[in-house]
């Protein structure tokens, strides 16, 4: 098998899980199908649910037909966001494996006993993000492995890069106790985000064929197509942030500077017209998906603040009800910390 | 309002007197405007006064439009709220609590209401606490009782980070369905409970 290379068509099942935008999805459901050479083709779909302090998530793969392959996993971890970063520990993972893999029969359940996520971003565009996972449990198989128990480490470094409505990404593979042409795989991507919540995407590399820990590396292509519903995170009034409220997001960074994100969708431009801009529009990067972002030097205070939605009248940000401005309008209130 | 009429119309009859003219001013506003406007910030200036929220409050009505007459009335009422904050913040206010407390009077609140903020929580900023009120006063709090609890949040020591979570949760639960008033109350309830009763 090594150095085969198939095609695929996937919806993001076997595509980067790497780093994403500080707007994390709240709710992200991924599906697609899949062809794998000689192992025909594949079908999947990835649902996770993301939120401040915890989440979890199923995903589902297998090629229909009489060399089968039916595999799922379920994954539930705990989380916690901090200024740029969100750390999450997976207590509880469940694989199971039946199918016909490489000619084979086997069926398997495993349980992930580690699983620990770091995403932060760099600058407004960028993200990384780091992983390692370690797996056990059995495997009983038509092909000599009946009964065996492994440990296994996965680790996943990773990297995102976005500017307006495409994104590039990429990540490296790493696992141990695997056969040498299952330890390392890498990928690299491109995507498309045309409306806000959908992400079509295409990635070549080799990388695991599955959701599976234990599935073997493939070189592969695959065509991604995903959507998320995505929420503002709203941890930042508590936890040393400025403000946090719903599609206004205000967070001070390590840096200094304070990230203003912007959530609306459908939205091509976005400008915001606020006193520390002295009332000129200082136009947000769109970062796809209805978010837009930028980071502004702004020291702890009360600020007065406008936006202005695809050159249309001055609003008060979501979230902020605002207070009358002396002109007949209304202007919001930001407090910064 | 009169104190900044006269101040104005002095300043202007006397050409001037301000020191430093404002190049935001003079590069955005019509010469009229900006000098009269100018006459305020200096206003400000000499007595003390936070002047960047005055040039600001020009700007602002440059950017929305605002005729020249109408931009400088709206900078002499905030003048006028900056220096009754100041009276009732006390002299060691900062610009932020100065300018938290003209919203303060924008939204319905009084000096005296003030004056008893700033008793309750003598040694603290107030520019967070009293800037989120005066938001929540737009909607319709009544500034009898927030005056009240912000008194009960400032004795059980609460932070801005929690006055800002108070915001937050007020809007969790009017998006909810709740109405302001009951929204406001669970929410001190939350932060500071066993407090006095609400009227």
């Amino acid at each position: 098998m090594t150095g085969r290379v198939a095609a695929a068509v996937a919806l993001g099942l076997m595509a980067a899980t790497v780093a994403r935008a500080q707007t994390r999805p709240s709710v992200e459901l991924r599906g697609g199908a899949a062809g794998f050479g000689k192992l025909g083709p594949g079908l999947g779909l990835d649902a996770r649910l993301e939120r401040p302090t915890w989440e979890g998530g199923v995903a589902f793969g297998g090629q229909p037909g009489s060399r089968w392959e039916r595999e799922a996993a379920f994954r539930f971890g705990l989380a916690a966001e901090r200024g740029p970063f969100r750390w999450s520990l997976g207590a509880l993972g469940l694989e199971s494996s039946l199918g016909g893999l490489g000619g084979g029969v086997f069926g398997s359940g495993r349980f992930r006993v580690g699983r620990l996520v770091v995403t932060g971003e760099v600058g407004q565009i960028a993200t990384v993000s780091g992983a390692w996972q370690l797996g056990s449990g059995a495997t009983a198989a038509d092909t000599g492995r009946k009964g065996s128990a492994r440990r296994l480490g996965h680790g996943v470094l990773g990297g995102q890069w976005r500017r307006g409505a495409v994104e590039l990404n990429g990540r490296l593979i790493r696992r141990s106790r695997l056969a040498p042409d299952d330890r390392a795989g890498w990928e690299v991507g491109v995507g498309v985000l045309p409306v806000s919540g959908l992400r079509l995407g295409l990635s070549v590399g080799r990388a695991p064929i599955g959701p599976s820990l234990y599935l073997p590396f493939r070189n592969q292509i695959t065509f991604g197509l995903s959507w998320a519903e995505r929420r503002p995170r709203r941890a930042e009034a508590t936890t040393g942030g400025a403000a946090s409220l719903p599609g206004f997001d205000v967070t001070r960074r390590n840096s200094g500077l304070v990230a203003i994100v912007v959530r609306i969708p459908g939205a091509r431009s976005v400008e915001l017209v606020a006193d520390f801009s002295d009332w000129r529009p200082l136009p947000l990067t769109a970062r796809g998906r209805g978010v837009f972002a930028a980071e502004v030097p702004l020291a702890p205070g009360v600020y007065l603040v406008n936006l202005r939605v695809d050159g249309g009248p001055l609003q008060v940000p979501a979230g902020l009800e605002g207070v009358d401005d002396g002109f007949g309008g209304r202007v919001g209130v930001l407090v910064v910390r | 309002m009169m104190t900044v009429a006269t101040a104005v119309t002095l300043l202007a009859l006397t050409g001037g007197g301000w020191q430093d003219p404002e190049p935001r001013l003079r590069a955005r506003l019509d010469s009229v405007t900006a000098r009269a406007v100018e006459a305020i910030v200096d206003s400000a200036r000499i007595r003390g006064l936070p002047t960047e929220p005055l040039i600001q409050k020009a700007l602002e009505g440059r950017t929305k439009g605002a005729a020249g007459d109408r931009i400088v009335a709206a900078v002499g009422i905030l003048l006028d709220g900056l220096g009754r904050s100041r009276q009732a913040l006390g002299s060691a206010a900062g610009a932020d609590e100065l300018q938290a407390g003209a919203l303060w009077f924008r939204a319905g609140g009084t000096a005296e209401q003030l004056g008893r903020l700033r008793h309750a929580a003598p040694g603290r900023s107030l520019a967070v606490p009293i800037a989120v009120s005066a938001e929540l006063l737009t909607r319709g709090w009544p500034p009898d009782e927030a005056t009240l609890l912000l008194e009960r949040l400032f004795r059980a020591r609460v932070s801005d980070a929690a006055f800002l979570s108070l915001r937050i949760g007020v809007n969790d639960a009017l998006r909810g369905g709740a109405s302001l008033v009951p929204a406001v109350r669970a929410e001190v309830a939350r932060l500071a409970p066993g407090g006095n009763r609400v009227p």
